[in-house]
């Protein structure tokens, strides 16, 4: 008897997680739609646009630097060890410049701006909602979509591309500094052979992946932030699953991304 | 004649906690009606349901004779307009300054250039007795009744016909208190507004309610005008105005000090 009420109490707690996690992924779908459908809808608040791009493109600057610098290093070092007996000197700064540009860049400035970026989102909207103020701003006809969440998604989307963009230089520059002043290589060659290694369809790929994740990770912030509810502790369980499942997306797209440029290749 | 509130046989649920059921409420136009009931009995939760932020279970609830629930919220906006709100906590936006959450409303709702905005929302503010160097203080920076004040500054600053307060003299001192009903009064007599008041604070009601209504067991308990609230035979009521623990209303307080002082 014990067994069988135990598995019937197991299969329920199974299908209700189950059914919980499909309502979630239709919301968030449908949340997705109506926010990218705000984004072309009047009023547009240009200030408010200007302020999230100054905290979340100029702000991030540091983080996503150092990352790219530090990670640029690493693949040097690595490569070196990895690949020096067959030619370190044509190798090493291919390899160095499609890692950064096609995978690291990108992929560690998304997981970046998920922790720094949209878990801020999160709480700033969370602590919005659990103290009123988004009901306060419906009550006074402004649409909370347009106003909240259209700059905060545009500001991530536009400007991850551009720190990626400075990430890119920045990683492979953290090479050149290992390659050549650590490890010996010849300066001329490293550029010549960066150089040859990055086609267009590589940048672009990175670029593609950099705006993909600053999409999701700001529609993931601004979901969770606008759904949580129960005090302090909601909006902190909100940020929690910002960071987990923004992260988890970034992951999962960036395979999708370099799938897709694959075949286009 | 059409009410400009109606609500019927509201319902409203949370989990197994059923708070309003068969609610009922009309208000005429340019009436001021004010809501009593005890702690917890679910006005705040009527007036949400009124301003469309709670769907309500069962019921209708209509507004100038629209009815508004199971509407979008962009299609509640373009129908009703802008509906004047003090929120309970108050709940001023608080990353902007104060004359900024008053002119909310009139800068990014209605296109009122921000300098004619802030000469608004300094004489909104002197309305309810805040100078000028608070204006461009944050919300952080105010006591909880400045805070109320600049709430209902800004609920009164693009002077809509429907204003909702929740508790606006709670916690503020007895000559405040007198200042915001005076306040309230004038919206609704000089500006033809219609009012939903909450309020704890009888001397209040006398000052602003035209109509009453009693809330009790998620029912509209009673309602009359506010010169009945004296002579009415409604045990509630009765009980309601007097504040005396004798009455139909049990509060479930366990009676402890009590206990211990008769050991003692
Ligand atoms: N968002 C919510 N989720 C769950 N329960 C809620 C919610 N809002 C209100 N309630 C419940 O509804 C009931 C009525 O709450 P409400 O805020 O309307 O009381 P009130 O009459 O305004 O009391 P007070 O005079 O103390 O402000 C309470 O029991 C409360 O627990
Ligand atoms: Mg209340």
């Amino acid at each position: 008897m014990l067994p069988l009420t135990l598995s019937f109490t197991l299969l329920r707690t199974i299908g209700g997680n189950s059914w919980k996690m499909i309502e979630d992924i239709g919301k968030i779908f449908r949340f997705t739609l109506l926010s990218t459908l705000a984004i072309f809808q009047k009023p547009f608040y240009p200030d408010l646009l200007l302020h999230q791009l100054i905290s979340v493109g100029y702000y991030s600057l540091p983080v996503v630097g150092l990352t790219t610098l530090f990670s640029g290093m690493v693949m040097a070092l690595q490569t070196y060890s990895g690949f020096s007996g067959i030619g370190a000197e044509s190798t090493l700064p291919r390899v160095v410049s499609i890692a950064i540009v096609r995978e690291l860049a990108p992929v560690l400035a998304g997981l970046m701006l998920a922790g720094r970026v949209g878990a801020a989102i999160t709480a700033e909207l969370g602590t919005m909602r659990v103290t009123e103020q988004i009901d306060a701003m419906q009550t006074l006809c402004i649409s909370p979509v347009r106003y909240l969440i259209v700059p905060r998604v545009l500001a991530c989307t536009l400007t991850l591309p551009v720190l990626v963009g400075l990430g890119d230089s920045l990683g492979i520059y953290g090479g050149y500094l290992i390659a050549v002043y650590k490890l010996g290589l010849n300066p001329v060659n490293f550029i010549d052979h960066v150089l040859d290694s990055l086609q267009w369809i590589g940048i672009l790929s990175g670029l593609c992946k950099a705006a993909a994740f600053g999409f999701t990770l700001s529609i993931i912030g601004c979901y969770f932030g606008f759904h949580s509810r129960g005090g302090a502790a909601g909006v902190g369980i909100a940020t929690t699953n910002t960071v987990v499942v923004s992260s988890i997306l970034i992951l999962t797209l960036n395979f999708i991304i370099t799938e897709i440029f694959f075949r286009l290749q | 004649m059409t009410h400009t509130i109606t609500m019927e046989h509201i319902a409203k649920a949370f989990g197994s906690n059923r708070v309003l059921a068969d609610f009922n409420l009309h208000v005429d136009e340019s009436c001021s009606l004010v809501i009593l009931g005890g702690s917890g009995s679910g006005k705040s939760v009527c007036l949400k349901c009124l301003l469309g932020l709670l769907e309500p279970d069962m019921g209708t609830v209509s507004i100038n004779g629209i009815r508004i629930n199971g509407m979008s919220q962009k299609q509640r906006m373009r129908q009703i307009g802008q509906i004047g709100m003090l929120f309970q906590n108050a709940a001023l936006f608080d990353s902007l300054s104060v004359w900024r959450n008053v002119a909310f409303g009139l800068i990014e709702g209605q296109g009122v250039d921000p300098n004619k905005a802030y000469g608004i929302a300094l004489e909104k503010l002197a309305q309810v007795g805040l100078e000028e160097s608070v204006a461009t203080l944050l919300p952080s920076e105010l006591s909880g009744g400045m805070r109320k004040r600049v709430g209902l500054a800004r609920a009164i600053a693009t002077e809509p016909k429907i204003l909702f307060f929740d508790e606006p003299t709670t916690g503020l001192d007895p000559i405040m208190g007198q200042v915001i009903d005076q306040l309230i009064v004038s919206c609704v007599k000089e500006l033809g507004a219609t009012a939903v008041t909450i309020t704890h604070d009888m001397q209040s009601l006398r000052r602003i309610a035209d109509e009453v209504v009693m809330l009790c067991h998620g029912r509209n308990i009673w309602q009359g005008h506010v010169s009945e609230i004296d002579t009415t035979d409604n045990p509630y009521v009765r009980q309601f105005i007097k504040g005396s623990d004798q009455g139909p209303i049990k509060m479930p307080i366990l009676n402890l000090g009590a206990k211990e002082i008769h050991s003692a």
